[in-house]
């Protein structure tokens, strides 16, 4: 089967976009927005759980990338790039809120978000990626996926982790490790 | 043809763990230690760390697909294009992460981040300069006008040495305010000027004083206010955006 339609144009790549977005091409920009904007706003949501704060974060990590981007192709692709950024950004504005917030009041909020509708073109990809990841993710087994995402989504540290599961420590680091391990293996074919 | 330069046998058993700790941020000092032996004697191994590095940062593409609204789209592309303007609020932070998500970049994301905030505090300063003449040419503009008005303001009760002039164009929209000898404030108090107009208090904007004790603001009292206005007063507030004064009135005029 040929996927390549002769009349329309190729789409760029993350790289080609990066470089246009720093030739100051605000077109560049909107469309590394259209591809990652829905990746970036739901790891900033997942963690933050408010739309108000995952919105304007989102809006900080794109303008952090047109103004001062520290991107470098070289060294990992874009997307793990936002995701990374984003995370950590997200801890941080968790971290300096009150500590009385509780993580079930946070998840209560996410519910009231209405998804808005999706750029179909740019979301055809983002979404073939999320399919595998959520597959990939589904097939590990439980505790694995729980300490990863403990991890990744709270930030907890592995001694957290461990009284919050009452297991050892050890246990705690063998799974995480065990668990990544196991995503690599079978997100081999896709992620190099 | 040489063998593969990937000599899996030579690798210690729990290579993986080592990669996979590392990336995690999970290594003992121990553990750290024999990583570094293993990749200074296997390089090829990077490559591996880096897939591991990926994969971990692809978690989030699982979750539910959410879209922001497409207002932030619409603000993101306006911020863009008035770059040396908006600035977005960046914070000074320095948390250990508790997972060390090692991102190859990320010691320059450090730098970066406080080369940015240089860069934001001189924009401030510049910003600050930048307004403090534009008040001035407004000052002078209005001073060239022939309707223009001096009002005095004077100091009362607690304030009783702070003095100083508004300077109103009636019909025109805003002030410029400079007083002198008014106390700095505590956080979360500002001075508020107020328009008698019609026998009623219109808020024409807060301001405070500099450490020296100077106001020299311009405030955005409305033309139609302007033009009505009989007196002002100033009052100190804990909340500015109140519709009318809540706490002491601290200077007085009348025109």
């Amino acid at each position: 089967m040929d996927f390549e339609s002769s009349d329309s144009p190729p789409i760029p790549t993350d790289a080609e976009l990066f470089q246009a977005m720093q030739a100051n091409q605000h077109s560049a920009l909107a469309a590394l927005y259209d591809r990652y904007s829905s990746l970036v706003y739901r790891v900033a949501l997942r963690i933050l759980a408010n739309p108000q704060e995952a919105e304007d974060l989102t809006q900080e990590i794109f303008l952090k990338l047109w103004r001062s981007s520290t991107y470098d192709v070289n060294r990992g692709s874009l997307s793990s790039f936002l995701t990374t950024l984003t995370r950590s950004r997200s801890i941080d504005r968790l971290r300096s809120r009150s500590s009385t917030l509780k993580f079930l009041q946070r998840w209560g909020n996410t519910m009231t978000t209405q998804p808005p509708p999706t750029n179909p073109f740019e979301a055809a990809s983002i979404h073939q990626r999320s399919e595998h990841v959520r597959e990939a993710l589904a097939d590990l087994p439980e505790k694995y996926r729980q300490i990863l995402e403990l991890a990744y989504y709270e930030g907890l540290s592995q001694s957290k982790i461990a009284a919050r599961l009452e297991i050892p420590l050890g246990t705690v680091k063998s799974w995480s490790r065990q668990g990544l391990l196991t995503l690599r293996k079978t997100l081999q074919t896709w992620i190099e | 043809m040489a063998e593969p330069t990937y000599p899996e046998s030579s690798y210690p058993d729990h290579w993986q763990e080592l990669m996979a700790g590392y990336v995690l941020g999970n290594l003992t000092p121990e553990e750290a230690e024999e990583l570094q032996q293993l990749l200074a004697a296997h390089p090829e191994l990077g490559e591996e760390m880096h897939s591991l590095q990926e994969v971990l940062a692809a978690m989030p593409y699982a979750l539910p697909e959410v879209q922001p609204s497409p207002a932030v789209r619409s603000r993101i592309l306006t911020a863009a294009q008035h770059q040396p303007d908006q600035i977005v609020p960046m914070r000074r932070r320095d948390r250990r992460r508790s997972m060390a998500l090692r991102w190859g970049g990320s010691i320059a994301a450090v730098l970066a981040l406080v080369i940015g905030l240089d860069n934001l505090n001189l924009r401030q300063q510049l910003s600050t300069t930048q307004a403090k003449i534009a008040s001035q040419k407004d000052l002078i503009a209005m001073l060239q006008a022939p309707q223009t008005k001096l009002v005095t303001l004077k100091g009362m009760d607690q304030l009783s040495k702070a003095a100083g002039n508004v300077v109103i164009t009636p019909g025109e929209a805003g002030a410029i305010v400079v007083l002198q000898d008014l106390p700095t404030l505590p956080p979360g108090q500002t001075y508020n000027l107020w328009a008698v107009a019609n026998g009623q208090k219109v808020s024409a904007g807060n301001f405070i004083a500099n450490p020296q004790g100077r106001v020299f603001v311009k405030v955005p009292l409305t033309s139609a206010t302007s033009h009505r206005v009989t007196n002002l007063v100033v009052t100190i507030e804990t909340s500015p955006t109140r519709l009318s004064p809540q706490g002491p009135m601290v200077m007085t005029s009348s025109l």
